[in-house]
């Protein structure tokens, strides 16, 4: 039990979410989950990772240069 | 020195060197993902440009110390401050960081024209209002996830580690998060672009 939690750790620190998708034994702890992920699903979470890179916006300026300021304050 | 070709750790050796362009491309590289998971997260926008400020003199003292961590990846590492920058925040203010609706920062308006017609950029635009609505609407350990996932580039370890859960309960977050996002997509008949 404990050799296989482990695994599913070091599993999942080196794949992306679409992979742990079909790791149905990684989301039990009380989630109440009984469906793994179709294609379906899949193909939701791709659509949305786009919308939401869209969402992406910028400090202003004036707090950029207030770190960089900062950094060169400590030369 | 062409810096935008340097590889993250390349840029932390050149900084800590005292080359200060390696932390202005890192910063270039990085701001709009961390300043909008502060963003998405208070709400805010003032107060999301003093946690930004507050985040990167974290880790420039961090950096000019000598305590950064080689093993870990940049941007992870730069969004787990930041995130507790904005629970630290919420816990002097006492309440909790993340509250459905009622608010009225529209992240769209400050988003630039888009060279397409008035309809296609009516739809974009209403599609992209209802997606924010939406993920507003999302419970508030949920949202978190989904945002540190996506923006934070954090693995669930690191989730599971900075929201004190077990990492079987973020990764459950997460996907409650996604299959709850499109439910309520279905009932709005709203659709994402491929």
């Amino acid at each position: 039990m404990c050799q296989t939690h482990t695994i599913k750790l070091m599993d999942e620190t080196s794949t992306n979410f679409l992979n742990t998708f079909s790791n149905g034994n990684a989301m039990v702890e009380g989630l109440e989950v009984t469906e793994y992920a179709d294609a379906d699903e899949l193909m939701f979470h791709h659509s949305l990772r786009t919308e939401l890179d869209v969402l992406q916006v910028k400090p202003r300026s004036q707090t950029i240069e207030k770190i960089l300021n900062y950094s060169k304050s400590l030369r | 020195m062409d810096f935008h070709l340097k590889s993250d750790q390349d840029l932390i050796h050149l900084y800590i060197a005292g080359e200060e362009g390696g932390l202005v491309e890192l910063i270039r590289r990085y701001q709009s993902k961390i300043y909008t998971s502060i963003y998405l997260l208070v709400k805010d926008e003032y107060l999301a440009e003093d946690i930004f400020q507050d985040t990167f003199i974290k880790v420039i003292n961090t950096l000019k110390a000598g305590k950064y961590n080689e093993e870990g990846k940049f941007l992870p590492w730069v969004s787990r401050i930041a995130h507790n920058l904005v629970i630290d925040h919420f816990r002097r203010e006492k309440r909790t960081p993340l509250v459905s609706g009622g608010d009225d920062f529209d992240i769209f308006e400050v988003l630039g024209n888009y060279d397409e017609s008035t309809e296609d950029r009516m739809v974009r635009e209403q599609t992209h209002k209802d997606l924010k609505a939406l993920i507003h609407l999302l419970p508030a350990e949920q949202k978190e996830v989904l945002i540190m996932r996506h923006f934070g580039d954090m693995s669930f370890k690191e989730i599971a580690d900075v929201t004190e859960v077990s990492i079987n309960t973020a990764l459950g977050r997460m996907r409650y998060a996604l299959n709850n996002l499109r439910k309520m997509m279905q009932t709005k008949e709203l659709s994402l672009k491929n």
